[in-house]
């Protein structure tokens, strides 16, 4: 019997498991994974399984915990399977069950409830995961932390580092297990810890397989475990003291799966307990090309190349001297992934490290996705959303087909709760389709169920395994620096998707968020949605409460940052100012707080005054003031026709025009005493500046439609235009007959449930 | 009997690179007078087996000082690039005197700069007398180095206007000087290489072409990376200064320079140690250097016209010359932050009202 000790995902690992597996040449093979993975074994046969892949644990009632394997090609683990495979060595997974496992956890979270409540989303701090376990690095032993004495003995600051340089990067492998087995036993003999309960419980369950094995009549069997697992199995205690250890375990129903894996998700920055620095580089080491640092030197300065940053044939031999050197000087055979990257900035980047991170996704990390056969892959999240497919009597249909839901009625609700999950799970299943005609409480979607999405949901697997847990979970998880809107936007879905858990921690980022953005555009455009959701939004009372504080917040600084960002503005960008700002000003206006309002205005004011305000804003906010009452008929006359004076650039003159006048078609077949502001301004030009603005008008007012222009100039030629324009301010309140209006304003009091007005 | 103001590193430390070169068994790259290994340590400091304490030249990254020493190793020169004070000279004046012994090597870069600084000169008077010949030529320091295999020094590269600068390309591909008048040349030796700093904020100014730039190793050296960094190097310069320019004044406590790094730090990055206060950043660089003489400022004041123990009023005076460098905006940037973070602090009140009193 030989036991090799290897690190999951090694390299170097790997690659001497295979060449001793050659020599001993066993007649089984029993490899570190919970046994219920035996059921998963057949597949590694089948040529459509490309890894990097993963297999997936779950307990088959609650899918919410769960554990995934990941196998890349480079780890000893799969290695071991392929070569069983070619040799047809018989393969056992030999670990504690998940079945166990799963019941043990479930134990423990029972006896922590009461100090650790991680039923309040707000307290969870972990950016994925939840209550849901995924990635326990069950097959884990605890690596990084006890080999930091050898790599501190050996002069390097990290484990990972020390047993990189000694035991993934090194070509010769003779008698490799050998001394990695004894480094572990003086390990854990000189430092003595306790072991966990569930490492104990593991390693019982390792020997236990092994007897079995022996007792079966294999003679020649190979173990494949963890380094840090090989000492206890090589000294074998008692049988009764295994068997102590593993008496009465809790059991659950667990099933297994494969899934298609990605480099990513290898890496143990995206929170996987087992996770590699790199996932690229061990990929590189296992390719074996010939001259494999010149290789990966020329990689990377292809990678930058693409990025516009200079890396000539001759920075890459100098970069590949300057590593080797720096290996020199370390005392290294051979320069590593430290070195490399030292060599890389220092050549290639001028000593900026900043381009280095333009390396992480292509080269250091890898683009590679794993595959699984579509027959193979059944996943929990997959059949989640199955069933509730049919339990919502929604048949994914190849062709696409349109649904209208009421959401009035349960299931109209129900459907749209589900289709916006899909949403924040980027799974485009139903597209939402904005239809103004129908009133808020019907919703139109396109449902198209296309075959890829099953990607989608492998990929949203790592969110959760129920429909509910994973989209929470995805609209939680951000990457990255997330703007203002987006979070808004993640808010919006979690209220529609009914996700009541998610929205409250959504509002808190919103909060940190608005505070760090100093942006007036950033911050207008999370506010019109905001707006909506304070609005009409099923938001809690405390929530709304606090939303609504948030808003006030970001109304605030927005009228203090709008006047200096509405300067010096490139027409482009102008033009989107002036978008957001009629969006925005609709929405502040529903709020009808009148301090906002009124600060709003006052930036508007100074927006319309100041002459160093672009030209474009300046007539949107002229235009909404006029609106708005802010500024009286003579007022609006004169900032009109000062902005179209000849004095004024043509270009900028047109530009303030669109600002004041645009979508105001309609309006102005309507509102006479704006049309009769237009009218007499253009009476009083002279003939010189009329046949110089008169391109500037056509440009504007070409943009309304046909029939508007038509009723805008039968408006002209009434005579009542002449009266309009005076009367204006006065026929604001003044012609309202009380009396009749009573029984209206009644009935309407009725309907809101006001007080009969008196 | 005279001595002078400052010594050379290579004089200075003496002791230190006698015992380093005693203690040094590794292999030395030729006409290095320590190997690779001995020069990091000898910056980066250590303590040998006879128990002779090598003091740290430069704080921080061991890795970095590896990558400078390593590129000198190879045949490409190394650019030493950062923001004003950050030991950049310091640095390469340190690494030429353990590499070769002789840190005099030194080009000045400036904007007035001549070809002939890099290359030669000319004695008119030899030369009008005899004609052109060896004899009439003044060799530049780089014509020094290349013969005899030594580091040379540039510094401020960037200040050197670029047609100048571009003249470093065949030295450095090509390893020679030509002199086209005498129709002869001269080829650098084993050991020859180039040091050049050149100051990040004046990028842009005289950018190095691609070509130039390809034969340089760049190494960035960052600003101290935490307080306490920071505060070792203050401290430890200091103390050495002091001694230098035989200041009367007591040594400051560890406190006082805290106080003084803790300002420029949190002025430097825009937000206060804690990370939880923004404070708007003033226009100068603030680098450790300033930090430093800020103190020995302060620490002469004290002695010459002070009590001898530095006070918050010492320090106010070099501190608000150091902050306030653009009349218009940074003394209310500075006030500003006196008012928000130094006037709540505990303990700072003498320092928050000296500096009032200054601004």
């Amino acid at each position: 019997m030989k036991i090799y000790g290897i690190r999951h995902h090694g390299p170097g690992c790997a690659r001497s498991l295979v060449r001793a597996l050659d020599e001993q040449s066993p007649d089984i093979i029993l490899v570190e994974a919970p046994s219920e993975m035996d059921a998963l074994l057949a597949d590694v046969a089948n040529p459509g399984m490309k890894p990097p892949i993963a297999a997936l644990l779950y307990q088959t009632d609650d899918p919410q915990s769960s554990s995934f394997y990941p196998f890349a090609r480079f780890s000893p683990e799969w290695q071991a399977l392929q070569w069983a495979h070619q040799h047809e060595c018989k393969v056992r997974c030999f670990d504690l069950p998940a079945a166990n496992y799963f019941a043990l956890d479930a134990a423990d979270r029972e006896a922590e409830k009461p100090t650790d409540d991680t039923e309040n989303p707000l307290e969870d701090d972990k950016p994925s995961g939840g209550q849901e376990k995924t990635e326990v690095p069950l097959a884990q032993a605890p690596l990084g932390d006890p080999f930091e004495y050898f790599a501190r003995a050996d002069g390097y600051t990290d484990g990972e580092r020390w047993w990189n340089d000694k035991m993934e990067e090194r070509s010769d492998s003779a008698s490799f297990f050998d001394a990695v087995l004894e480094a572990v036993t003086a390990l854990r003999s000189e430092l003595n810890h306790t072991e966990t309960p569930r490492t104990l419980q593991r390693e019982a369950t390792m020997r236990k397989h092994m007897r079995a094995a022996k007792r079966e009549g294999f003679e020649n069997i190979a173990v494949v475990c963890g380094a840090w697992h090989a000492p206890a199995l090589a000294t074998m205690p008692k049988v009764s003291e295994d068997n102590a250890l593993l008496k009465g375990l809790p059991k659950v129903k667990v099933s297994a799966t494969w899934t298609p894996w990605s480099y990513e998700r290898l890496t143990s920055a995206s929170g996987y307990g087992a996770g590699i620095r790199s996932p690229g580089w061990y990929d590189h080491l296992w390719s074996r090309s010939k001259y494999p640092f010149t290789t990966w030197m020329t990689k990377a300065a292809r990678v930058l190349r693409k990025q516009d940053i200079e890396g000539s044939s001759a920075s890459i031999i100098e970069a590949t001297r300057l590593s080797e050197s720096l290996a020199g000087l370390r005392g290294r055979p051979r320069p590593g992934l430290d070195e490399s990257l030292e060599a890389m900035r220092t050549v290639f980047c001028n000593g900026d490290s900043t381009p280095l991170a333009l390396l992480q996704e292509p080269l250091l990390i890898g683009k590679q996705f794993g595959e699984v056969p579509e027959e193979i892959t059944n996943l929990p999240l997959q059949r989640d959303i199955e069933a509730t497919q049919k339990r919502l009597r929604l048949k994914p249909t190849a062709e696409a087909r349109e649904l209208v839901l009421d959401l009035r009625e349960d299931s109209g609700r129900n459907r749209s709760v589900f289709l916006h999950r899909l949403l924040a799970l980027q799974i485009h299943y139903g597209k939402k389709r904005h239809s103004r005609s129908q009133g808020t409480f019907k919703e139109t979607w396109t449902l198209l169920w296309k075959p890829k999405m099953i990607l989608q949901i492998v990929d949203a697997s790592q969110f959760g395994n129920t429909l509910i847990g994973a989209s929470g979970q995805a609209l939680l998880a951000l990457e990255g620096e997330t703007s203002i809107e987006d979070i808004t936007e993640r808010l919006d879905l979690a209220i529609l998707a009914d996700l009541s858990d998610v929205a409250p921690v959504l509002v808190i980022q919103l909060d940190q968020s608005a505070a760090s953005t100093s942006d007036a555009l950033e911050l207008m455009k999370a506010v019109p949605t905001l707006v909506r959701i304070v609005r009409y939004g099923d938001v809690r009372q405390t929530d709304a409460g606090f939303l609504m504080r948030v808003v006030v917040q970001l109304t605030t600084r927005i009228a203090v940052a709008l006047p200096p960002a509405s300067t010096g503005l490139a027409d482009d960008s102008a033009h989107q100012l002036v978008d957001l700002m009629r969006r925005y000003a609709d929405a502040v206006t529903t709020l009808q707080d009148d301090s906002m309002l009124a600060s709003f205005r006052q930036s508007l004011s100074i927006i319309a005054n100041s002459e160093s305000s672009s030209a474009e804003p300046a007539g949107c906010a002229t235009r909404l003031l006029y609106e708005a009452n802010e500024f009286d008929t003579a007022h609006t006359a004169k900032l009109f026709s000062f902005a179209l004076s000849a004095g004024n650039e043509p270009a900028q003159a047109a530009a303030w025009l669109e600002g004041f006048l645009s979508g105001a078609g309609s309006v102005l077949v309507h509102d006479t005493a704006l049309l009769a502001l237009i009218d007499n301004w253009l009476k009083l030009l002279p003939e010189g500046s009329f046949v110089q603005v008169l391109p500037l008008l056509r440009r504007t007012f070409g943009q309304f439609t046909a029939p508007e222009r038509s009723r805008i100039g039968q408006a002209v030629q009434s005579d009542s235009l002449q009266t309009a324009a005076t009367k204006r301010v006065d026929d604001t309140n003044d012609d309202v007959d009380i009396e009749r209006a009573l029984p209206a304003i009644a009935t309407v009091a009725k309907l809101f449930n006001l007080p009969e007005p008196g | 009997m005279t001595t002078v103001l400052r010594e050379h590193a290579e004089t200075l430390y003496a002791d230190e690179l006698a015992a380093l070169a005693e203690h040094d068994d590794k292999p030395r790259p030729a006409q290095w007078k320590l190997s690779p290994w001995a020069v990091t340590d000898y910056l980066l400091g250590t303590r040998l087996a006879d128990g002779t304490e090598i003091t740290p030249k430069y704080i921080g990254d061991r890795r970095l000082m590896e990558v400078a020493v390593a590129t000198l190793a190879t045949d490409r020169a190394l650019l030493l690039l950062g923001v004003p004070g950050t030991a950049k000279s310091w640095v390469s004046e340190h690494l030429t005197a353990a590499v070769t012994g002789d840190s005099t090597l030194l080009i000045q870069g400036t904007s007035g700069i001549g070809e002939e600084a890099l290359r030669y000169n000319w004695n008119y008077a030899q030369l009008l007398a005899k004609g052109p010949s060896m004899d009439a030529l003044v060799p530049s320091p780089m014509m020094h180095a290349m013969r005899d295999g030594k580091l040379c020094r540039v510094e401020e590269l960037t200040r050197i206007p670029s047609d100048v600068q571009d003249t470093l390309i065949t030295i450095l591909s090509e390893k020679i000087l030509p002199i086209p008048e005498l129709s002869e040349e001269v080829q650098a030796t084993e050991g020859f290489n180039v040091i050049a700093s050149a100051n990040s904020r004046d990028r842009g100014v005289n950018e190095l072409s691609s070509a130039l730039q390809r034969r340089f190793n760049t190494v960035v050296l960052p600003l101290p990376r935490n307080l306490d960094t920071e505060v070792g190097i203050v401290q430890s310069r200091v103390e050495s200064m002091a001694k230098a320019l035989a200041l009367p004044a007591e040594p400051p406590a560890l406190e006082e320079i805290r106080r003084v790094v803790t300002i420029f730090r949190e002025l430097r990055s825009g937000a206060t140690e804690d990370g939880q206060a923004k404070v708007k950043s003033p226009s100068g660089t603030l680098s450790t250097a300033e930090a430093i003489s800020v103190v020995t400022n302060g620490l002469s004041l004290a002695g010459h016209f002070g009590d001898g123990t530095m006070n918050a009023h010492d320090l106010a005076t070099g501190m608000v010359g150091a902050i306030v460098k653009d009349p218009s905006q940074d003394p209310a940037v500075f006030r500003e932050y006196l008012e928000t973070v130094v006037k709540e602090r505990d303990g700072w009140s003498d320092l928050y009202r000296a500096c009032r009193e200054q601004l």
